[in-house]
């Protein structure tokens, strides 16, 4: 893996959990809501 | 105001406020991508740093919040500290998941290896396994007024890392870099990646202390479970028994 790969995995990792959990929160929100 | 025009006030103000962490994101993004140079020594993935930087500092931030929460509990022994705390350490937990995660690709890209036992990346694992023990000891306790007076007591304990962790780089040799130099396009990004990490982890905390107190009210609203109804003989039982003791 070169340095742009490793770029780019850091990125895809940190932005899918950090946007995941903001995700889960409205989904579970929304659930008690209705 | 009617309660009904409080909430729609509300709806708006919160899609307001994640709509524009959204556009933020999508901003600092853009700027990482067309503005901001490439690092000469070690490359592409230096830029990890406008990312792991912010949500370090914010890690922080959300360890702060269960701290202050845990001792408002404590004061004055109110249990929307204690979900106000709770909320906190699950962000606590997904901040410092992300700052290791990313420091291990990093650190794979420029050291040649995913983990190192220095000082700052013990002091970091140390304290996100204390927020994930914070989490997993919760459930634990059934009475709200005894888990909030014990979560509050590890909070503040768990809390004393924090120092350790941005002092550890500076008191004791550390392979982790302790301060870099930056070209003033580069300091640009990265205070430009403070206001969307720090807009996100507000709205989370906000977010899952609203959870928090809705599934509170919920299960104060539940009428408590009915005692075990004791089993009622059934006729042929009876018959038998009458006929046994006869």
């Amino acid at each position: 893996m070169n340095s742009t790969s490793f770029l780019i995995l850091a990125y895809v990792v940190a932005i899918g959990l950090l946007w995941g959990f903001a995700l889960l929160t409205w989904l579970r929100w929304r659930h008690l809501n209705h | 105001m009617q309660p009904s025009n409080i909430q729609t006030s509300r709806s708006i103000k919160t899609r307001v406020y994640w709509g524009v962490t959204i556009a933020l994101f999508a901003a600092v993004m853009a700027m990482l991508i067309v503005y901001t140079p490439v690092e000469k020594q070690m490359g592409p993935v230096q830029k990890i740093f406008y990312l792991h930087l912010p949500v370090a500092i914010n890690t922080f931030v959300a360890a702060l919040v269960v701290f202050i929460a845990s001792v408002g509990y404590l004061w004055q022994r109110q249990l929307w500290w204690d979900d106000l705390a709770a909320a906190a350490g699950k962000v606590a937990v997904l901040f410092c998941a992300v700052v290791l995660l990313t420091g291990m690709i990093w650190g794979r890209s420029a050291w040649g290896m995913w983990w190192t036992w220095s000082p700052r990346l013990t002091f970091s694992l140390v304290l996100f396994l204390l927020y994930v023990v914070y989490l997993l000891i919760r459930p634990s306790i059934d009475s709200p007024q005894r888990r909030a007076v014990v979560c509050a007591v590890y909070g503040i304990v768990a809390f004393l890392d924090v120092p350790l962790v941005y002092l550890s780089v500076k008191l004791m040799p550390d392979i982790h870099p302790s301060s870099i130099t930056l070209e003033p396009a580069m300091k640009h990004t990265l205070l430009a990646w403070f206001a969307p990490i720090t807009l996100l982890m507000a709205g989370l905390i906000n977010a899952n202390y609203r959870l928090n107190r809705r599934l509170g009210a919920v299960q104060e609203a539940q009428p408590p479970a009915a005692a075990p109804q004791r089993a009622i003989p059934s006729q042929p039982i009876l018959a038998a028994r009458a006929g046994g003791l006869s």
